[in-house]
C-alpha cells in the first residue's frame, strides 16, 4: 500500500513528466492556449499512456525478454504506440463520436509524443510489476494533465495582460513555463 | 540466429499491427458526407477566418450540417452564395460585399515626421517607444504591419501611407487587427463611396500644425450636407453611410481635401490567393501532420 501511494505521489508531483523529466514539451507548448483544448490533450495523453504502458509491459515480458532482444525495445515500443493510437482513433470515431470530437486532432498527435514512450520505458527500467506499471502510467498522465491545465490557465490570463509586443505568444509562454517548473522543484526530494 | 530472430520478430510484429489497423478500419468504418468535400473545393481556400470559423473546412462542415442560410463566405460574395445554395438546395442570404478603407491621409510630404526611425520595421515595435513615426499619433504609422497579413495582395505602402488596392480587396478584415492605430476599417461596398480619410481627434489648430491633409473639424462639410449625413465628433468628421447619397458636396467644400471618393467595381471577380508557406497560422506551432488544416478535424 505504501508503495502504491509513493508511486502515485511521485508520478504526479515529484517526478512530473513535464517539470522534472522534460518529456512531452511539444504538446505542452503547442496546445496550451485554452483550458478546453489543454484538458482535451491531457485526457488523450492519460488515456493512451495507460493503455500503451500495459501493452508494452506485456510485449516486454513475453517477447523481448524470452528472445533476449531487449535492445529492440525502443523501436518495438514506438511501433506499438503508433499503431495503438491509430486503432484507438479509428475505434473511437465509431464507438464514441462525442469523445472523438472532444479529443480531436490531439489523439493522432500523441503518436509522436515522447512522454508516452518515456513512461513505458521508465516503468520497465524501474522494474515495476504490471499493476504498478499501469498505475505509474496513469498517474504520469494525470501529472501531465495537471501541468498543462495549470499552464493553459495562466496563458489565458496572459493573453489579456498588457505585455510588450515582442514577448507576446511563445516568448512569454516559455518564460512562464520556466517559472512554473521552478515552482514544482519545491517537491523534489520529498520521496527518495 | 542472433540476426534472424530479431528480424523475424520485428517483421511479425509489424505485420500483426498492420493487420490490426486494417481490421479496425474495416470494422469501424464511418461514412463521411461527400458534400462537405465538394463545398470545401468550392470555397476560396484562403482560410482567412472572415466567416467566423478557423478555416474553409470548418465552414463547409457547419454549412452542410446546419444548412443555415445566414452562413456567408464574405470573400466569395453573392456568386459563391448562390452556387452553394444551389448545391445544398437552399436559398442563401445575400452577401454584402465589403471592402477596406483607410482612415488616414497623411503621407510623407503632407505630414511632419517625429523622428528618423531606423528601428525594427514594424508598426507595433514603433508603438512601444513612440506615439507614431509621424507627429500625428492617430494616423498610419506607415511601416506596413498590415501588408504582411493580407492574403490577397490588396495592401501596399505608398509614400509612407497605407493604400488599399480596391480590385484585390475582398473584405476579409484580417488586416484590421494588425493595425495598432485602427486606421483600417471594413465598409460595405457601393458604386461611389465617400469617407473621411482622417482619424485625428486633436483640435483643428493642433492637427493643422503637423498635417496639411488632416481633418480640422471646421464644420464646413456639416453645413454643406443637405441630408444630415455628416457630423463632427472629437474634431473629426464622420459620414453616415445610411444617409449619404453620394452627392459629393462635402468633398467639394473640404478645405484640407480629406473627404475621399472611392469608386468600386461591383462586378464579381475571380479571387486570387497569395501563396504562403504550409503553416496555416491556426496554431502557433508548425504542425508535423501534413494537411492538418484541410482535413477538418481541428479541435480548436
Amino acid at each position: 500500500m505504501k508503495e502504491v501511494l509513493l508511486v502515485m505521489v511521485s508520478a504526479i508531483f515529484i517526478n512530473n513528466v513535464i517539470f522534472a523529466r522534460f518529456l512531452g514539451i511539444c504538446p505542452y507548448m503547442g496546445v496550451s492556449k485554452r483550458i478546453s483544448t489543454a484538458s482535451g490533450m491531457g485526457m488523450a495523453v492519460t488515456f493512451v499512456m495507460t493503455f500503451a504502458t500495459a501493452i508494452t509491459f506485456i510485449l516486454n515480458k513475453f517477447v523481448l525478454i524470452p528472445f533476449h532482444i531487449e535492445y529492440l525495445q525502443t523501436i518495438m515500443f514506438i511501433l506499438v504506440i503508433a499503431s495503438l493510437v491509430q486503432i484507438v482513433e479509428i475505434a473511437l470515431k465509431k464507438i464514441s463520436p462525442a469523445l472523438y470530437q472532444a479529443l480531436g486532432i490531439f489523439l493522432p498527435l500523441i503518436t509522436t509524443n515522447c512522454a508516452i514512450l518515456g513512461v513505458a520505458i521508465l516503468s520497465i527500467q524501474n522494474e515495476y510489476s504490471f499493476f504498478i506499471s499501469v498505475l505509474f502510467a496513469f498517474c504520469s498522465g494525470l501529472g501531465f494533465c495537471l501541468a498543462i491545465i495549470i499552464f493553459s490557465g495562466i496563458r489565458e490570463r496572459i493573453e489579456d495582460a498588457d505585455i510588450p509586443e515582442c514577448f507576446k505568444n511563445i516568448p512569454i509562454a516559455l518564460i512562464t513555463a520556466g517559472i512554473l517548473a521552478m515552482a514544482f522543484m519545491g517537491f523534489s526530494g520529498l520521496v527518495k | 540466429m542472433t540476426i534472424l530472430t530479431p528480424i523475424l520478430i520485428l517483421s511479425a510484429l509489424t505485420f500483426i499491427l498492420g493487420l490490426c489497423i486494417l481490421l479496425a478500419s474495416k470494422k469501424f468504418h464511418v461514412k463521411s458526407d461527400p458534400l462537405i468535400d465538394t463545398v470545401i473545393l468550392m470555397l476560396p481556400g484562403a482560410n482567412c477566418g472572415a466567416c467566423g470559423y478557423p478555416g474553409c473546412a470548418q465552414f463547409a462542415e457547419i454549412l452542410v450540417k446546419t444548412r443555415d442560410t445566414s452562413k456567408i463566405c464574405p470573400v466569395g460574395g453573392n456568386d459563391l452564395s448562390y452556387e452553394l445554395g444551389r448545391i445544398l438546395g437552399i436559398k442563401m442570404d445575400d452577401a454584402k460585399p465589403l471592402s477596406c478603407i483607410v482612415l488616414c491621409n497623411g503621407n510623407k510630404t503632407t505630414t511632419k515626421f517625429l523622428a528618423d526611425y531606423k528601428g525594427i520595421h514594424d508598426c507595433w515595435a514603433v508603438k512601444e517607444i513612440l506615439p507614431s513615426v509621424k507627429q500625428c499619433a492617430y494616423g498610419c504609422v506607415g511601416l506596413g504591419s498590415c501588408v504582411e497579413a493580407c492574403k490577397y495582395d490588396a495592401l501596399k505602402i505608398v509614400d509612407g501611407l497605407i493604400k488599399v488596392i480596391e480590385e484585390n480587396c475582398v473584405g476579409c478584415g484580417v488586416c484590421i487587427g494588425k493595425c495598432p492605430q485602427h486606421v483600417l476599417k471594413l465598409t460595405e461596398k457601393k458604386v461611389k463611396k465617400y469617407h473621411v480619410a482622417c482619424s485625428s481627434v486633436d483640435k483643428g489648430a493642433i492637427t493643422r500644425k503637423y498635417c496639411t491633409n488632416g481633418c480640422i473639424g471646421c464644420m464646413l462639410c456639416v453645413k454643406a450636407c443637405k441630408f444630415d449625413a455628416v457630423k463632427v465628433e472629437n474634431f473629426c468628421a464622420i459620414i453616415d453611410d445610411s444617409k449619404c447619397v453620394n452627392c459629393g458636396l462635402c468633398a467639394k467644400v473640404c478645405p484640407v481635401k480629406c473627404i475621399h471618393l472611392t469608386e468600386y467595381a461591383m462586378a464579381s471577380k475571380k479571387i486570387a490567393v497569395k501563396k504562403t508557406d504550409d503553416n496555416c497560422g491556426g496554431c502557433e506551432m508548425p504542425c508535423s501532420v501534413k494537411g492538418l488544416g484541410e482535413d477538418g478535424t481541428l479541435g480548436y
